[in-house]
Protein backbone atom coordinates (compact mmCIF):
# COMPACT_ATOMS: atom_id res chain seq x y z
CA UNK A 1 0.00 0.00 0.00
CA UNK A 2 1.70 3.12 -0.97
CA UNK A 3 0.61 6.54 0.17
CA UNK A 4 0.88 10.10 -0.50
CA UNK A 5 0.47 12.62 2.06
CA UNK A 6 1.02 16.47 2.58
CA UNK A 7 0.06 19.40 4.80
CA UNK A 8 -3.62 19.36 4.16
CA UNK A 9 -3.58 23.29 5.08
CA UNK A 10 -0.61 23.81 2.38
CA UNK A 11 -1.36 21.39 -0.07
CA UNK A 12 -4.39 19.48 -2.01
CA UNK A 13 -3.76 16.48 -3.28
CA UNK A 14 -5.41 15.04 -6.39
CA UNK A 15 -6.24 11.51 -7.01
CA UNK A 16 -3.71 9.01 -8.96
CA UNK A 17 -6.96 7.56 -10.65
CA UNK A 18 -5.96 3.80 -11.00
CA UNK A 19 -6.25 1.50 -8.71
CA UNK A 20 -2.75 0.73 -8.68
CA UNK A 21 -1.63 4.63 -7.89
CA UNK A 22 0.90 4.07 -11.03
CA UNK A 23 -0.46 7.04 -12.78
CA UNK A 24 -0.80 10.85 -12.67
CA UNK A 25 -0.74 12.37 -9.26
CA UNK A 26 -1.77 15.94 -8.89
CA UNK A 27 -1.16 18.27 -6.17
CA UNK A 28 -1.29 22.16 -5.74
CA UNK A 29 -0.80 24.94 -3.27
CA UNK A 30 -4.33 25.75 -1.82
CA UNK A 31 -2.59 28.38 1.02
CA UNK A 32 -1.68 31.33 -0.81
CA UNK A 33 0.88 32.34 1.62
CA UNK A 34 2.80 28.48 1.41
CA UNK A 35 6.15 28.34 -0.27
CA UNK A 36 7.37 25.06 0.67
CA UNK A 37 4.95 22.61 1.39
CA UNK A 38 6.22 18.90 2.75
CA UNK A 39 4.95 15.62 0.80
CA UNK A 40 5.30 12.41 2.03
CA UNK A 41 6.00 9.05 -0.21
CA UNK A 42 5.76 6.48 2.04
CA UNK A 43 5.14 2.42 1.22
CA UNK A 44 3.77 1.27 4.89
CA UNK A 45 2.45 -2.28 3.42
CA UNK A 46 5.59 -3.28 0.61
CA UNK A 47 5.54 -6.90 -0.16
CA UNK A 48 7.42 -9.96 1.40
CA UNK A 49 11.28 -9.34 1.73
CA UNK A 50 10.84 -5.73 1.22
CA UNK A 51 11.49 -2.93 3.73
CA UNK A 52 8.69 0.12 4.75
CA UNK A 53 9.92 3.00 3.84
CA UNK A 54 8.79 7.39 4.51
CA UNK A 55 10.67 9.83 2.69
CA UNK A 56 9.96 13.45 2.73
CA UNK A 57 10.25 16.52 0.54
CA UNK A 58 9.67 19.78 0.27
CA UNK A 59 8.03 20.82 -2.37
CA UNK A 60 8.44 24.50 -3.82
CA UNK A 61 5.94 26.40 -5.07
CA UNK A 62 6.45 26.64 -8.93
CA UNK A 63 3.93 29.32 -11.01
CA UNK A 64 5.24 29.05 -14.45
CA UNK A 65 1.35 29.07 -15.59
CA UNK A 66 1.78 25.78 -17.32
CA UNK A 67 -0.18 23.31 -15.05
CA UNK A 68 -2.46 26.51 -13.35
CA UNK A 69 -5.51 25.14 -11.30
CA UNK A 70 -7.15 28.22 -10.41
CA UNK A 71 -6.37 32.04 -8.82
CA UNK A 72 -5.79 30.82 -5.44
CA UNK A 73 -3.01 28.53 -6.15
CA UNK A 74 -0.62 26.59 -8.77
CA UNK A 75 -0.91 23.00 -9.91
CA UNK A 76 1.94 20.59 -11.00
CA UNK A 77 1.85 17.68 -12.51
CA UNK A 78 3.78 14.40 -11.81
CA UNK A 79 3.13 11.36 -14.01
CA UNK A 80 4.69 7.57 -12.91
CA UNK B 1 8.91 16.72 -7.10
CA UNK B 2 10.57 18.10 -9.97
CA UNK B 3 9.17 16.79 -12.98
CA UNK B 4 7.26 13.95 -12.00
CA UNK B 5 8.09 10.10 -11.39
CA UNK B 6 6.07 10.03 -7.88
CA UNK B 7 4.05 6.43 -9.19
CA UNK B 8 7.47 5.08 -10.21
CA UNK B 9 8.94 6.61 -6.88
CA UNK B 10 6.62 4.85 -4.83
CA UNK B 11 7.25 1.79 -6.34
CA UNK B 12 11.03 1.56 -5.71
CA UNK B 13 11.65 -0.54 -2.69
CA UNK B 14 14.48 -1.80 -1.44
CA UNK B 15 14.52 -5.99 -0.98
CA UNK B 16 18.24 -6.91 -0.76
CA UNK B 17 18.80 -9.62 2.21
CA UNK B 18 20.08 -7.28 5.35
CA UNK B 19 23.61 -8.91 5.65
CA UNK B 20 26.89 -9.61 4.23
CA UNK B 21 25.32 -11.29 0.71
CA UNK B 22 22.93 -8.75 0.57
CA UNK B 23 25.61 -5.97 0.98
CA UNK B 24 28.05 -7.65 -1.52
CA UNK B 25 25.18 -7.64 -4.06
CA UNK B 26 24.80 -4.39 -3.55
CA UNK B 27 28.16 -2.88 -3.99
CA UNK B 28 28.66 -4.58 -7.05
CA UNK B 29 25.74 -3.35 -8.67
CA UNK B 30 26.28 0.56 -7.44
CA UNK B 31 28.49 1.82 -9.78
CA UNK B 32 27.06 5.29 -10.30
CA UNK B 33 24.65 7.64 -8.86
CA UNK B 34 21.19 7.04 -11.28
CA UNK B 35 19.90 10.20 -12.86
CA UNK B 36 16.19 9.26 -13.05
CA UNK B 37 14.44 10.20 -9.25
CA UNK B 38 13.21 6.84 -9.27
CA UNK B 39 16.06 4.57 -9.84
CA UNK B 40 17.64 7.44 -7.17
CA UNK B 41 14.81 6.33 -4.72
CA UNK B 42 15.50 3.01 -4.96
CA UNK B 43 19.54 2.69 -5.06
CA UNK B 44 18.48 5.44 -1.55
CA UNK B 45 16.63 2.72 -0.05
CA UNK B 46 19.24 -0.47 -0.91
CA UNK B 47 21.61 1.48 0.66
CA UNK B 48 19.72 2.62 3.86
CA UNK B 49 18.17 -0.88 4.10
CA UNK B 50 21.94 -2.59 4.62
CA UNK B 51 23.22 0.62 6.43
CA UNK B 52 20.13 0.56 9.02
CA UNK B 53 21.14 -3.24 9.21
CA UNK B 54 25.02 -2.13 10.22
CA UNK B 55 24.99 1.26 11.98
CA UNK B 56 23.91 -0.24 15.98
CA UNK B 57 26.55 -2.79 15.62
CA UNK B 58 29.24 -0.25 14.54
CA UNK B 59 27.94 2.46 16.73
CA UNK B 60 27.96 0.22 19.75
CA UNK B 61 31.47 -0.94 19.22
CA UNK B 62 30.39 -4.96 18.66
CA UNK B 63 32.01 -4.21 15.22
CA UNK B 64 35.05 -2.95 13.39
CA UNK B 65 34.36 -0.78 10.73
CA UNK B 66 34.53 -2.15 7.62
CA UNK B 67 35.59 -1.06 4.00
CA UNK B 68 32.40 -2.43 2.81
CA UNK B 69 30.35 0.01 5.84
CA UNK B 70 32.17 2.71 4.39
CA UNK B 71 30.81 2.36 0.71
CA UNK B 72 27.38 2.00 1.81
CA UNK B 73 27.54 4.62 4.03
CA UNK B 74 28.73 6.46 1.24
CA UNK B 75 26.10 5.39 -1.45
CA UNK B 76 23.40 6.27 1.24
CA UNK B 77 25.10 9.72 1.52
CA UNK B 78 25.63 10.84 -1.92
CA UNK B 79 22.07 9.59 -3.55
CA UNK B 80 20.66 11.40 -0.30
CA UNK B 81 22.49 14.39 -1.32
CA UNK B 82 21.54 14.48 -5.65
CA UNK B 83 17.71 14.08 -3.92
CA UNK B 84 18.18 17.09 -1.47
CA UNK B 85 19.52 19.02 -4.21
CA UNK B 86 16.98 17.81 -6.83
CA UNK B 87 13.85 16.62 -5.09
CA UNK B 88 14.19 18.68 -1.80
CA UNK B 89 14.29 15.71 0.58
CA UNK B 90 14.36 15.80 3.87
CA UNK B 91 17.77 14.18 5.48
CA UNK B 92 16.22 11.46 7.96
CA UNK B 93 17.53 9.79 10.38
CA UNK B 94 19.69 7.00 9.14
CA UNK B 95 21.35 9.53 6.50
CA UNK B 96 21.88 12.11 9.45
CA UNK B 97 24.06 8.59 11.18
CA UNK B 98 25.87 7.69 8.42
CA UNK B 99 26.98 11.27 8.18
CA UNK B 100 27.92 11.23 12.24
CA UNK B 101 29.53 8.11 11.43
CA UNK B 102 31.45 9.18 8.60
CA UNK B 103 32.39 12.50 9.78
CA UNK B 104 33.75 10.82 13.01
CA UNK B 105 35.62 8.67 10.92
CA UNK B 106 37.40 10.55 8.93
CA UNK B 107 38.69 12.80 12.08
CA UNK B 108 40.03 9.68 13.35
CA UNK B 109 43.84 9.53 11.99
CA UNK B 110 43.19 5.28 12.62
CA UNK B 111 40.20 5.17 10.63
CA UNK B 112 41.10 7.63 7.58
CA UNK B 113 42.63 4.10 6.07
CA UNK B 114 39.63 3.32 5.24
CA UNK B 115 39.20 6.17 2.76
CA UNK B 116 40.81 5.34 -0.25
CA UNK B 117 40.67 4.81 -4.28
CA UNK B 118 39.31 1.22 -3.14
CA UNK B 119 36.48 2.57 -1.15
CA UNK B 120 36.07 6.28 -1.37
CA UNK B 121 38.71 9.62 -1.31
CA UNK B 122 38.65 10.96 2.00
CA UNK B 123 38.38 14.27 0.09
CA UNK B 124 35.48 13.11 -2.02
CA UNK B 125 33.60 12.20 1.24
CA UNK B 126 34.67 15.07 3.29
CA UNK B 127 33.26 17.65 0.50
CA UNK B 128 29.53 15.18 0.69
CA UNK B 129 29.29 15.11 4.09
CA UNK B 130 30.18 19.32 3.78
CA UNK B 131 27.40 19.73 0.87
CA UNK B 132 24.77 17.59 3.25
CA UNK B 133 24.82 19.97 6.08
CA UNK B 134 24.53 22.92 3.64
CA UNK B 135 20.50 21.14 2.81
CA UNK B 136 18.63 24.57 3.37
CA UNK B 137 20.53 26.99 1.81
CA UNK B 138 19.98 24.21 -1.48
CA UNK B 139 16.50 23.62 -1.31
CA UNK B 140 15.64 27.83 -0.66
CA UNK B 141 18.01 28.78 -3.71
CA UNK B 142 15.89 26.50 -5.74
CA UNK B 143 12.90 28.19 -4.59
CA UNK B 144 14.02 31.35 -4.36
CA UNK B 145 15.22 30.72 -7.87
CA UNK B 146 11.77 29.44 -8.97
CA UNK B 147 10.08 32.65 -7.48
CA UNK B 148 12.29 34.80 -9.76
CA UNK B 149 12.03 33.36 -12.57
CA UNK B 150 7.70 33.39 -12.34
CA UNK B 151 8.07 37.30 -11.36
CA UNK B 152 8.94 37.37 -14.76
CA UNK B 153 6.12 36.51 -16.29
CA UNK B 154 3.60 38.63 -17.83
CA UNK B 155 0.41 36.92 -16.69
CA UNK B 156 -0.71 39.28 -13.59
CA UNK B 157 -2.10 36.74 -11.62
CA UNK B 158 1.03 34.77 -11.46
CA UNK B 159 2.94 37.70 -10.34
CA UNK B 160 0.39 38.44 -7.72
CA UNK B 161 0.75 34.79 -6.27
CA UNK B 162 4.05 34.82 -6.66
CA UNK B 163 4.47 38.38 -5.15
CA UNK B 164 2.26 37.09 -2.18
CA UNK B 165 4.33 34.26 -1.93
CA UNK B 166 7.39 36.54 -1.71
CA UNK B 167 6.15 38.62 1.11
CA UNK B 168 5.69 35.23 2.87
CA UNK B 169 9.19 34.51 2.82
CA UNK B 170 10.09 38.02 3.02
CA UNK B 171 8.63 38.39 6.74
CA UNK B 172 10.30 34.85 7.36
CA UNK B 173 13.88 36.03 6.82
CA UNK B 174 13.26 39.05 8.08
CA UNK B 175 13.28 38.65 11.98
CA UNK B 176 16.60 36.46 11.74
CA UNK B 177 19.81 36.86 13.21
CA UNK B 178 22.76 37.03 11.25
CA UNK B 179 23.77 33.76 11.96
CA UNK B 180 20.22 31.74 12.33
CA UNK B 181 20.38 33.64 8.35
CA UNK B 182 23.39 31.85 7.96
CA UNK B 183 21.39 28.66 7.49
CA UNK B 184 19.54 29.36 4.72
CA UNK B 185 21.64 31.67 2.88
CA UNK B 186 24.83 29.39 2.81
CA UNK B 187 26.67 29.78 -0.66
CA UNK B 188 23.96 31.78 -1.64
CA UNK B 189 22.17 34.92 -1.41
CA UNK B 190 18.69 33.95 -0.70
CA UNK B 191 17.18 36.25 1.76
CA UNK B 192 18.89 38.76 -0.06
CA UNK B 193 16.90 38.03 -3.57
CA UNK B 194 13.36 37.50 -1.33
CA UNK B 195 13.47 41.05 -0.85
CA UNK B 196 14.80 42.34 -3.94
CA UNK B 197 12.02 40.45 -5.22
CA UNK B 198 9.92 41.99 -2.35
CA UNK B 199 11.24 45.33 -3.51
CA UNK B 200 9.97 44.75 -7.51
CA UNK B 201 6.13 43.75 -6.64
CA UNK B 202 5.88 46.42 -4.39
CA UNK B 203 7.47 49.32 -7.13
CA UNK B 204 5.13 47.47 -9.65
CA UNK B 205 2.35 47.80 -7.26
CA UNK B 206 2.78 51.76 -6.70
CA UNK B 207 3.52 52.14 -10.49
CA UNK B 208 -0.16 50.42 -10.65
CA UNK B 209 -1.67 53.16 -8.40
CA UNK B 210 -0.19 55.05 -10.06
CA UNK B 211 -0.92 54.39 -13.35
CA UNK B 212 -4.71 54.08 -12.33
CA UNK B 213 -4.70 57.60 -10.59
CA UNK B 214 -4.34 56.32 -6.98
CA UNK B 215 -2.73 57.92 -4.43
CA UNK B 216 -0.74 54.65 -2.77
CA UNK B 217 -1.66 54.49 1.46
CA UNK B 218 1.09 56.32 3.27
CA UNK B 219 2.22 53.05 5.19
CA UNK B 220 2.66 51.41 1.88
CA UNK B 221 5.05 53.64 0.89
CA UNK B 222 6.50 53.39 4.14
CA UNK B 223 6.80 49.75 3.80
CA UNK B 224 8.28 50.16 0.23
CA UNK B 225 11.51 52.89 2.60
CA UNK B 226 11.49 49.78 4.80
CA UNK B 227 12.29 47.43 2.85
CA UNK B 228 14.67 49.70 0.54
CA UNK B 229 16.81 49.93 3.87
CA UNK B 230 16.98 46.38 4.55
CA UNK B 231 18.09 45.54 1.71
CA UNK B 232 20.73 48.08 1.76
CA UNK B 233 21.59 46.35 4.91
CA UNK B 234 21.75 42.80 3.53
CA UNK B 235 23.88 43.76 1.06
CA UNK B 236 26.49 45.48 2.95
CA UNK B 237 26.24 42.87 5.13
CA UNK B 238 26.65 40.07 2.07
CA UNK B 239 29.95 42.33 0.82
CA UNK B 240 31.44 42.50 3.95
CA UNK B 241 31.12 38.41 4.23
CA UNK B 242 32.54 38.03 0.80
CA UNK B 243 35.41 40.75 1.88
CA UNK B 244 36.42 38.42 4.39
CA UNK B 245 35.87 35.04 2.26
CA UNK B 246 33.19 33.54 4.22
CA UNK B 247 30.27 31.64 3.98
CA UNK B 248 28.16 29.89 6.62
CA UNK B 249 30.79 26.42 6.91
CA UNK B 250 33.95 28.80 6.28
CA UNK B 251 32.71 31.67 8.80
CA UNK B 252 33.14 30.17 12.12
CA UNK B 253 37.03 29.23 11.26
CA UNK B 254 38.38 30.82 7.92
CA UNK B 255 35.93 33.89 8.38
CA UNK B 256 37.70 34.61 12.00
CA UNK B 257 40.72 34.19 10.38
CA UNK B 258 40.25 36.83 7.93
CA UNK B 259 39.02 39.16 10.43
CA UNK B 260 41.66 38.59 12.87
CA UNK B 261 44.22 39.39 9.87
CA UNK B 262 42.29 42.36 9.09
CA UNK B 263 42.28 43.50 12.54
CA UNK B 264 46.01 43.38 12.68
CA UNK B 265 45.89 45.09 9.37
CA UNK B 266 43.89 48.35 10.85
CA UNK B 267 46.04 48.51 13.68
CA UNK B 268 49.27 48.37 12.10
CA UNK B 269 47.71 51.28 9.89
CA UNK B 270 46.80 52.84 13.01
CA UNK B 271 50.09 52.76 14.17
CA UNK B 272 51.54 54.09 11.00
CA UNK B 273 49.26 57.32 10.86
CA UNK B 274 50.19 57.65 14.69
CA UNK B 275 53.91 57.52 13.56
CA UNK B 276 53.16 59.58 10.51
CA UNK B 277 51.95 57.06 8.47
CA UNK B 278 54.05 54.60 6.02
CA UNK B 279 57.45 56.10 5.05
CA UNK B 280 57.65 57.31 1.17
CA UNK B 281 59.35 54.86 -0.98
CA UNK B 282 62.33 56.22 -3.24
Amino acid sequence: MSLLTANAADLELGNPGTATGVGKWTFSFKNPDAYLAPLTISIAQPPAGYDPYSLIFDIPTIGDGTHRENSRGTRRRCSG
Amino acid sequence: MGTGHIAKTLAALAGDAPDDGGARLFLRTAAAVPSDPADLVLMNQRARRLWNNEYPDLVAGRINARPADVKIAYWLLSTSQQLVINQGLEIDQSTQWAMNWMTNLLADPSQRRLFGTQTVPAEAAEKLAKQLQQRDPYVYNSLVQQMSKDLQTSDQEIVRDVCNRIEALNSFFEPLASDELDKYNGQFANSLTTATNLAICKARALADARARGITPPAEDIQAATALVGTIRSAVRRRERTERLGCDAFTRQFACKRSRSANERFSFSKRLNNRSGGPRPTA
